[in-house]
C-alpha cells in the first residue's frame, strides 16, 4: 500500500522555489530518507506533507488524506517531529507526554500502558519528573519522539531528528525506529548526514528543491560505481548542473 | 615543547571548568606542523571550548598550552595576531561585497598596505570567487560564504588555522571543494586544526582526537582508529526481508546489536567466526538460501560508540549533564 | 470543540505560568504598584501652595488679611521676607510658587475706604498649578472684601447687602477629591494593560520556541488553542480586577455607590476585549518582543490619554475627540465612574456596555480568523 504520494508538489516563497514539482511514492512500513544539504527543501517538504504548510501547486496524499483539502483529518494519522522537537522546556518529561496524550485524546486507560512502554524503550523512566530543559540533546530527542508516538501514528515525519545528537543517542534512536517498523509504521525522515541515509530502505536526494534521485542506497552506489552515498551524491549533483 | 619547531600546537593537562561543570577535562595532545588535526565529538563534548582556549579567547582554569610557540595563558593577544580562526557562524558582513569583506579583514589583521592588493587577488583566486567579487555577501550560497570566510581568516598568512565546525549547513559538493582547499593548504605546510561532529567528514583528517564529555577517549589516524581501536567486529548480512530478520537476529547469542542499513543488516559482534556460524545455522533451519555474511570494516561511528561504551564502563559517567 | 484538549491547553498554560514565577508575581504585583503610584502621586488637587509674603505695612489690618492665607489649607506661608531680592530668590529656588507684597500704605487705603493694591508674583512654569492657585487667591481676597463691605455697611446700619446668596451643593464627589475620580480610571488602565501584555506573549512564545509548529501538526482545533490560552489569562486578569477594586475600597476609600455584580460583569467584558487584543497581536507578531510592544502601544497610550481618564475629552481637538470613540477604555471609564460615584445601573450605562461587548466580540473574531494552523 502507498501511504505517501505527491504529484507535482510545489512550494514557492516569493521568487524562491523551495520544492519544485515533487513526485514521490512511499510504501507502508518503509523507512524513507529525504537527504540533501541545508536549504535544499527538506523541511519544506516535511511541512507540506504534515499539512502545516500550504502548497503553491500540485497535490499530495498522506494515508489517503489530501494534504491541503483534508489537512485536519490527516493530522489524526500522522506524527510530525520538528527540528526543535516541539517540547515544552518548562514542563517535565511526564507533563509533556500527558499534554500530547490529551491533545490526541488518548484515553486514560490506554495512556498508562503506552507511556510506560514509551518510557521503557526510550530509557526516559529515571527522568519522569525532570524539566525537559534539563535533558541532554539525545534525551530531548527521545522525549520528542515519545511525544510524537503517544497516539500510535501510522506515518511518522521526522525533520532532521539526529541533528546535534551524540552518536550513542543516535544509535539508540535508530533502535526505537526499528521497533516501529514491526508495527508497519511508515517513517519519513530528513537528514543532512549521508552516512545516516545509508540506513534507509530508500533515499530521495533533494537539491535546490528538486528530487534528483530516489532509490535504494545500494542501487544508487552501484549505478555510480562508488562505495559511499556521499560520493554518489556528489556525482549526481555535479551532473545536474 | 614550546621550543620544538615541528610542533604547532601543544597542550598539557588543559582544563576548563564553568562552575562545577567540567567542559574540558585535562586533555593532552600535540599537533605537528602541516598536519590536519581533527577534533571529533558530539555537540557539547568540549570541542568549541578547547578551540577557544587555543585561540586565546578563553582562559583555561588549569594546564598549559602553546600555539605557534605562544603561551595560551599569557600571550593571548600574540596568538590572535598569528593564527587564523574561522567560526561556524562565518563572521562575514552580509551587507558588504566580497571584496569589501576581504579589505575589512585585511585592515583588522594589519596586512601591510603595499601587500593588501596583491594578497586580495591571491585569496580571490585561491578560493575561486572571481566572478562574485563585487556581489553582496548576503546573496552568496552557503558554500561560497564558507570559502570566503576561510579566505578572510587566512588573509594575514597565518601558519596555523583553526576551523570550528566549518562545514555546518553546506552541501556535499561545496564540502568536497572545501576539503580540497584545506588539503592544498596543508601541503604548503600550514597546520589545520578542525572540529566537526560529522563522522564522514572526519575521515579527511590526518589524525583524529575523539572527544567525549570533555575527555579525549582516543587519538590516532582514521584508519588505525577503524582497524585497531575497536574490540568488536562488524558483520554485514544481506538477506531479503531484512527488516524482519533484524529482530530474529537479536536472539542469536553473541550479537551485541543490529542495525538496518538499506536492505542489509549490520551487526556488531565479539566473536565473528562463532556468530557467523550461528547465523548460517539459523538461516539454514528456516530454509533461507539466498544470503551473504561478510566481515566489513567498522565505520568511525561504530568505533566511536564502542569507545564511548567502554569509557563509560570504566569512567562510570552518566549521560546527562 | 473538544473539552479534553481545551483542558490540556489550560493545564499546560497554568503550569507554565506558575513555573515562571517572576512573570506571575509581576502580573499580580503590577496592579498594586500602578494603583499606588497613580493613586498617591497623581493628584490633580492643589493644596499647600507655598507662599512667601513681604508685608511692608505691618499693621493690625494687614496682619488680619494675611491670617486669611495662614488659615487656609490651600496655602502654606513659607516665609515673611523684606526685599524683592529675597522674594525672587524664593521663587527661583522653588521654595515658593507665589509671592505677595503688601504695600506700606495698605491699612491707610482700607481705612479710607479705597481700594488697596496688593502685588502678587506667580511662578507660571507649572501653568495648571498657577491657575488653580490664583483662583484660590482670588477666593480668599473676595471673601475678605465681602467681610470688609459687611463691616462698613453694618456700621451704617444696613443689614445684609448681598443680593444673591449662593449655596452650592456638590453631587457625586462631594469633597472634590480628584482621587475619587482618578482611581476608577486607573482600574481601567490596569485591566487593559495587564490583559494585553499577559496575553500578547502566549502565542508568540510558542512560535518563537518552536512548540507551535508541533502543536499545529496535531488534530487540535484552532478555537481550542485560542480558548485554552484565553481562560488562564482571564483568571489572572480577573484576580487583578479584584485586587484593583479592593484597593480602591480599602486603601483609597473611593465611595462605591453602584452594584458590585454589575461592576464585575462589565470588568470581565472589558478584560475579554483586552485579552483578545493581546492574543491578536501575539498571532500577528509571532515574536514576543514585538507583540508586547504593540500591545503596550495600543493599550497604555490610548487608555491614558484618550479615555478621559486624566484629560477631559471635551478639551481635545475635534479630530482627537472622534478618535476617542473607538477607545474602549473611554466607555469603561464612563461606566466605572457611573457605578462608583453616581451609583447608576444598566438602564443608563447599557450603550457603553454594548460597545464593550461589541469590541470584545470583534477582537475575538479578528484573533480567531487570523490564527491559522499553517506556517506562513
Amino acid at each position: 500500500m502507498i501511504t505517501v504520494k505527491t504529484q507535482n508538489l510545489t512550494r514557492k516563497f516569493a521568487s524562491l522555489i523551495a520544492v519544485n514539482n515533487l513526485n514521490l511514492e512511499i510504501e507502508e512500513g518503509e523507512i524513507f530518507g529525504l537527504v540533501g544539504p541545508d536549504g535544499a527543501g527538506k523541511t519544506t517538504t516535511m511541512r507540506l506533507l504534515a499539512g502545516i504548510l500550504e502548497p503553491t501547486s500540485g497535490e499530495g496524499w498522506v494515508y489517503g488524506k489530501h494534504i491541503s483539502k483534508e489537512s485536519e483529518a490527516l493530522k489524526d494519522n500522522i506524527a510530525y517531529m520538528s527540528q526543535r522537537f516541539g517540547l515544552y522546556e518548562d514542563l517535565t518529561v511526564m507533563e509533556n507526554l500527558n499534554f500530547y496524550a490529551d491533545i490526541y485524546n488518548v484515553s486514560l486507560k490506554e495512556r498508562t500502558q503506552r507511556i510506560e512502554r514509551l518510557m521503557s524503550f526510550s530509557g526516559l523512566s529515571p527522568f519522569t519528573n525532570r524539566l525537559a530543559r534539563y535533558l541532554s540533546g539525545g534525551m530531548k530527542q527521545k522525549l520528542g519522539l515519545a511525544c510524537a508516538l503517544i497516539h500510535t501514528p501510522k506515518v511518522l515525519f521526522l525533520d532532521e531528528p539526529t541533528n546535534g545528537v551524540d552518536p550513542v543517542s543516535r544509535r539508540d534512536f535508530w533502535q526505537i525506529l526499528y521497533q516501529l517498523l514491526k508495527e508497519k509504521v511508515t517513517i519519513i525522515f530528513s537528514t543532512s548526514y549521508l552516512d545516516e541515509a545509508e540506513r534507509c530502505k530508500r533515499v530521495g536526494l533533494i537539491h535546490k528543491g528538486q528530487l534528483l534521485k530516489c532509490d535504494v542506497p545500494a542501487n544508487i552506489k552501484r549505478e555510480r560505481n562508488v562505495d559511499t552515498l556521499e560520493a554518489a551524491f556528489i556525482s549526481i549533483i555535479n551532473e545536474s548542473h | 615543547m614550546a621550543t620544538d619547531n615541528n610542533i604547532a600546537v601543544s597542550v598539557k593537562d588543559l582544563e576548563k571548568k564553568f562552575g562545577s561543570f567540567i567542559a574540558v577535562n585535562r586533555i593532552n595532545f600535540d599537533v605537528k606542523r602541516g598536519e590536519i588535526f581533527g577534533f571529533l565529538g558530539p555537540n557539547g563534548a568540549g570541542k568549541s571550548t578547547t578551540i577557544k582556549m587555543l585561540c586565546g579567547i578563553l582562559t583555561p582554569t588549569a594546564g598549559s598550552g602553546y600555539v605557534d610557540g605562544y603561551d595560551i595563558n599569557r600571550e593571548q593577544e600574540l596568538i590572535k595576531q598569528n593564527i587564523g580562526y574561522m567560526s561556524q557562524k562565518f563572521s562575514l558582513y552580509d551587507d558588504l561585497t566580497v571584496e569589501e569583506n576581504i579589505d575589512f579583514y585585511s585592515g583588522i589583521y594589519k596586512v601591510p598596505p603595499k601587500r593588501q592588493r596583491e594578497r586580495k587577488e591571491e585569496i580571490i583566486s585561491m578560493i575561486g570567487i572571481e566572478e562574485f567579487k563585487s556581489m553582496f555577501t548576503g546573496i552568496l550560497s552557503g558554500g561560497l560564504k564558507q570559502r570566503l570566510a576561510l579566505g578572510c581568516a587566512i588573509i594575514h598568512e597565518p601558519k596555523i588555522i583553526f576551523l570550528d565546525e566549518p562545514t555546518a549547513g553546506v552541501d556535499p559538493i561545496a564540502r568536497n571543494n572545501f576539503w580540497k582547499l584545506i588539503k592544498e593548504m596543508a601541503n604548503k605546510g600550514i597546520t589545520i586544526f578542525v572540529t566537526t561532529h560529522y563522522m564522514d567528514e572526519a575521515e579527511n583528517c590526518d589524525r583524529l582526537a575523539l572527544i567525549y564529555q570533555g575527555s579525549i577517549i582516543a587519538m590516532d589516524t582514521p584508519i588505525n582508529l577503524k582497524t585497531q581501536c575497536m574490540k568488536e567486529k562488524v558483520l554485514k548480512i544481506s538477506v531479503s526481508n531484512a527488516e524482519e530478520w533484524l529482530y530474529k537476529l537479536d536472539k542469536v547469542e553473541g550479537i551485541k546489536e543490529s542495525a538496518l542499513f538499506g536492505t542489509a543488516i549490520h551487526t556488531i559482534v565479539d566473536d565473528a567466526v562463532k556468530v557467523k556460524q550461528s547465523i548460517k545455522k539459523l538461516f539454514q533451519e528456516t530454509d533461507i538460501k539466498d544470503f551473504t555474511i561478510e566481515s566489513i570494516q567498522a565505520s568511525l561511528e561504530d568505533v566511536f560508540i564502542s569507545l564511548i561504551e567502554s569509557h563509560e564502563k570504566v569512567g562510570g559517567m552518566c549521560e546527562l549533564k | 470543540m473538544n473539552l479534553n484538549r481545551i483542558r490540556a491547553i489550560i493545564k499546560k498554560e497554568f503550569i507554565q505560568i506558575i513555573r515562571d514565577y517572576r512573570s506571575l508575581a509581576l502580573a499580580l504585583i503590577n496592579p498594586v504598584i500602578l494603583l499606588c503610584m497613580f493613586g498617591f502621586a497623581l493628584s490633580l488637587d492643589v493644596n499647600n501652595v507655598p507662599l512667601a509674603i513681604w508685608n511692608q505695612d505691618k499693621s493690625q489690618i494687614s496682619t488680619d488679611f494675611i491670617m486669611n492665607f495662614e488659615n487656609s489649607r490651600y496655602f502654606n506661608v513659607v516665609g515673611y521676607l523684606d526685599s524683592y531680592d529675597k522674594l525672587q530668590n524664593y521663587i527661583d529656588r522653588k521654595k515658593a510658587v507665589m509671592a505677595m507684597i503688601i504695600p506700606k500704605d495698605f491699612s491707610k487705603f482700607i481705612q479710607s475706604n479705597q481700594s488697596a493694591p496688593v502685588q502678587l508674583l506667580v511662578d507660571g512654569s507649572d501653568a495648571n498649578t498657577a491657575t488653580i492657585a490664583m483662583g484660590y487667591v482670588n477666593a480668599v481676597v473676595a471673601g475678605y472684601n465681602v467681610k470688609l463691605i459687611e463691616d462698613s455697611t453694618s456700621k451704617l446700619g444696613i443689614q445684609n447687602l448681598s443680593p444673591i446668596d449662593l449655596r452650592p451643593r456638590v453631587w457625586f464627589n462631594e469633597d472634590f477629591k480628584s482621587r475619587n475620580y482618578i482611581i476608577p480610571g486607573i482600574i481601567a488602565m490596569i485591566i487593559m494593560m495587564i490583559a494585553a501584555q499577559l496575553s500578547s506573549l502566549t502565542i508568540a512564545r510558542e512560535w518563537e520556541r518552536g512548540t507551535m509548529e508541533q502543536l499545529i501538526s496535531t488534530p487540535i482545533r484552532r478555537g481550542e488553542i485560542i480558548l485554552g490560552k484565553f481562560i488562564p489569562y482571564f483568571i489572572i486578569g480577573f484576580f487583578d480586577v479584584l485586587i484593583a477594586i479592593s484597593m480602591g475600597q480599602f486603601v483609597f476609600h473611593v465611595p462605591f455607590r453602584g452594584n458590585l455584580v454589575l461592576l464585575l460583569i462589565v470588568s470581565s467584558i472589558f478584560l475579554t476585549g483586552g485579552l483578545a487584543q493581546g492574543i491578536y497581536f501575539s498571532i500577528v507578531a509571532k515574536n514576543q518582543r514585538l507583540a508586547t510592544q504593540m500591545a503596550v502601544l495600543t493599550t497604555f497610550l490610548p487608555t491614558f490619554i484618550l479615555s478621559g481618564f486624566v484629560f477631559p475629552i471635551y478639551n481635545m481637538p475635534k479630530v482627537i475627540q472622534i478618535i476617542t470613540y473607538v477607545v474602549p477604555a473611554r466607555y469603561f471609564i464612563t461606566i466605572l465612574r457611573g457605578i462608583y460615584l453616581k451609583g447608576v445601573g444598566l438602564n443608563i450605562l447599557w450603550i457603553q456596555i454594548l460597545f464593550l461587548l461589541l469590541f470584545a466580540l470583534f477582537m475575538i473574531t479578528l484573533a480567531g480568523r487570523k490564527f491559522k494552523k499553517k506556517i506562513t
